[in-house]
């Protein structure tokens, strides 16, 4: 079956065992496809041991997510790379960059916008954008921030940004906005922190309100620096409505390294992975998956990744299974929730050491 | 001097003008046998490994063996001041730099790194402790531990009044702090990133009985995992004398073993298994990699690389290769390899080798087991004499 195929499907009606079966036969092709096409892989695999036929999804094997900071890993010629995503990722310096030919990059956008269906369904909606035009213009900020935008963008029927290019509130733009398409959803997109620090954050101390009761909230990027300011998910919702009266707030999980499929939060809190794509959680002691309610690191598996080495990937990002096809939400599949990144250690030995 | 800025841990010099002494003076000897006895009795510090150890390290017995090794001892004295840059991720490593600079009849300033200090202070307070008594008083006024914030000019300081600097933290410190030079003509030591390899004899290791094996592995442990693998004197290449992979298994099993003692986190996975598949990826040497759970990585090698440097193993991660004599390794010994540690194979051999074939690297021939022991003779110096000079005389000739 052809990713088309798939993308035919409801994106949360299928159910894991059925969508095992299909991923199954894909991502054994998939891998054998990267082996032929991607020589740095094929070394990967031969010295990894990894068997031809995979007895089971827990057996392909895992591509490091830092391992695309350090290496141009692609399974296509240079001459039909249509787009290199970079993300900057939490090590700083080192880039991440991921290589994709027209076909991988279509992908990514249908996914996303099958995703995108089941919030705000089968039509484009207008689009707030809780972040600065600026943000598209300038190469350093462009990224993961630039590129999350330009994806989301394609949902949408109008966008505004949120912020002039000092990321100060464009409180006249964003009304005369409002009062456009008040009748109608509106999609409100952003980084989490850009969203609680400039958005939020500017309404509260302005005791300035916002009124898109038809608001629908969309924002990614981690807690972490939230979490640092003690900011919970639950004050998060909370101090939202309160500035803006968007009831509906949802938080996504994804990366760069596998732009499109998105894991969606649930009117329950939960992430869900799409019928196109799909979690496991490893116990880092010897990669063994753990079971429901076990914290482990995620790997995360995405049939698209066909012009990079990237269609299962070991995250830095711990997480919990919460449970198979019985979230009370309704949809199939899996669901869990993101714990935060690997705590770092501190390591002994002689070198690296003048840093403090 | 900008007292202000700095945080005094231990001792009580106070900047004034210090003069070379003889080396392993008996004041000196005394006050090290007191500090190890007060380490090993003191509750912040006996139940400490790594001070346990340095107390261990720096029993006068020990320390009176060197007395022979050294060379011109009765017409030596202490270049004078010695400042020492301490490395960050070694909480003990600042009192083993201070002993030899005793030894060698200096004063010493030390700076510790804000980063360990909490890590260091219980035996800096045990310095102190010792030192402050009053026939100790030489010494204190000669002592100064410190800690201060990088970049308040401290280190430009001590370094314009020292008159011999030692920085301990491998090449990035050494670059940072080479933009503060010494005086010309102070002395100075610097100790680089080196990498170091295992040399075993597969026959010897064949004839190892369980608890042997059980004891060496515990050694073993000691050398890599104790340090994260990360030490310069870690092994992180394996050369085998002699092919046995049922051998190599069994011995790999057993370190498997003995290594479930050791903490071992999601990070530090994730780095180890990045740094194996990189290594995969961008090199065509690695044939296979065995994965012991987590615990230990073993990739194998084609063959004995000439850059072993690159094969850069954390947290329990090794590259093994096979060599059928001692010959095949010299080619393999650059400038980089530091500790060369034997098990069934003949120091002598392994040390007339690298004379006969002139290799740059391997300075440290040392048993299975002794890797982290520091030693007087590290890097291919004699630390102590380093940090002396020799007052030499010359007799009018027909006279």
């Amino acid at each position: 079956m052809e990713y088309e195929e798939l993308l035919k499907q409801e994106p949360f009606g299928v159910s894991q065992k059925e969508k095992e079966v299909w991923f199954y036969n894909y991502f054994t092709e998939l891998t054998a496809y990267h082996k032929e096409h991607c020589p740095a892989y094929a070394k990967l695999l031969s010295a990894l041991q990894v068997p031809e036929a995979f007895s089971s999804m827990s057996q392909i094997p895992m591509m490091p997510v830092s391992a695309f900071k350090d290496m141009k890993l692609r399974s296509v010629e240079e001459e039909d790379v249509f787009k290199v995503i970079t993300s900057s990722g939490t090590t700083g310096k080192k880039v991440s960059e991921i290589y994709l030919d027209e076909e991988t990059a279509a992908n990514q956008q249908k996914t996303l916008v099958r995703i995108m269906e089941e919030v705000i369904g089968k039509r484009r909606i207008p689009m707030l954008i809780a972040d600065s035009p600026e943000v598209l213009q300038d190469r350093n900020m462009f990224s993961a921030r630039g590129a999350g935008i330009l994806g989301f963008s394609i949902v949408s029927s109008r966008h505004q940004y949120a912020f002039n290019k000092d990321m100060n509130l464009d409180v006249k733009g964003i009304e005369a906005f409002l009062e456009k398409y008040k009748n109608g959803p509106i999609l409100v997109f952003g980084f989490t922190y850009m969203i609680w620090k400039y958005f939020y954050g500017a309404l509260k101390e302005s005791e300035k309100k916002l009124s898109i009761p038809n608001g629908i909230m969309i924002h990614g990027g981690g807690w972490k620096k939230l979490q640092a300011q003690a900011v919970s998910m639950e004050d998060f919702k909370k101090g939202i409505q309160e500035v803006s009266e968007i009831k509906q707030v949802y938080d996504y999980y994804g990366m760069a390294e596998q732009t499109g499929c998105i894991y969606l939060e649930c009117e329950y809190g939960h992430l869900h992975a799409s019928t196109y794509s799909d979690i496991l959680i490893r116990n880092m002691q010897d990669f063994s998956v753990c079971e429901i309610g076990t914290e482990g690191t995620i790997q995360v598996l995405s049939p698209m990744a066909r012009s990079y080495p990237g269609h299962s990937i070991l995250t830095e990002d711990q997480g919990i299974l919460l449970g198979i096809d019985d979230c009370p939400c309704g949809k199939k599949g899996k669901y869990f929730k993101v714990t935060g990144r690997m705590q770092h250690a501190e390591v002994r030995g002689c070198s690296d050491t003048y840093e403090g | 001097m900008k007292d202000e800025t700095i945080i005094r841990l231990a001792g009580g010099w106070k900047g004034s003008e210090i003069v070379g002494r003889t080396l392993l003076e008996e004041s000196v000897l005394c006050f090290l046998e007191d500090l190890s006895r007060e380490i090993r009795s003191n509750p912040m510090t006996r139940n400490r490994e790594d001070c346990a150890a340095f107390a261990f390290w720096c029993r006068r017995k020990h320390l009176e063996s060197w007395k022979e090794a050294l060379n011109d001892r009765e017409s030596r004295l202490g270049w004078g001041m010695i400042f020492h840059i301490a490395p960050s991720n070694i909480p003990t490593l600042f009192a083993y730099s201070m002993v030899f600079g005793m030894l060698a009849g200096n004063g010493n300033v030390i700076r510790i790194s804000s980063r360990v200090m909490e890590d260091s202070l219980p035996l800096c307070q045990m310095i102190e402790q010792v030192m402050q008594q009053k026939r100790y008083q030489d010494i204190y006024e000669n002592t100064l531990l410190f800690t201060c914030e990088r970049g308040d000019g401290c280190i430009e300081t001590y370094t314009n009044l020292c008159d011999g600097r030692i920085i301990w933290g491998g090449d990035k410190a050494i670059e940072e702090l080479r933009k503060i030079p010494v005086r010309p003509g102070v002395t100075e030591l610097e100790f680089a990133d080196r990498y170091s390899i295992a040399v075993i004899d597969t026959e010897w290791m064949k004839q190892r009985s369980e608890e042997e094996l059980q004891q060496l592995s515990y050694q073993f442990y000691n050398d890599t995992f104790a340090m994260d693998q990360n030490a310069c004197s870690s092994p992180r290449l394996i050369v085998w004398k002699g092919e046995d992979r049922k051998c190599f298994e069994t011995w790999w099993e057993q370190c498997m073993e003995t290594a479930k003692r050791y903490e071992l986190s999601p990070w530090k996975v994730s780095r180890k298994y990045e740094e194996v598949c990189l290594n995969i990826m961008e090199t065509d040497q690695i044939e296979k990699v065995r994965f012991y759970d987590n615990r230990i990585y073993v990739a194998d090698l084609q063959e004995c690389p000439r850059n072993p440097e690159q094969y850069d193993g954390r947290f329990g991660c090794f590259y093994q290769c096979i060599i059928q004599n001692l010959e095949e390794l010299m080619p393999s010994l650059n400038r980089k390899i530091q500790t060369i540690e034997y098990a069934g194979v003949s120091p002598k051999e392994l040390q007339d080798r690298i004379v006969e074939f002139g290799a740059k690297g391997g300075d440290r021939i040392v048993p299975l087991g002794q890797a982290l022991s520091l030693d007087y003779m590290w890097d291919g110096i004699n630390l102590i004499e380093h940090l002396s000079r020799v007052i030499c005389t010359v007799e009018r000739r027909g006279d």
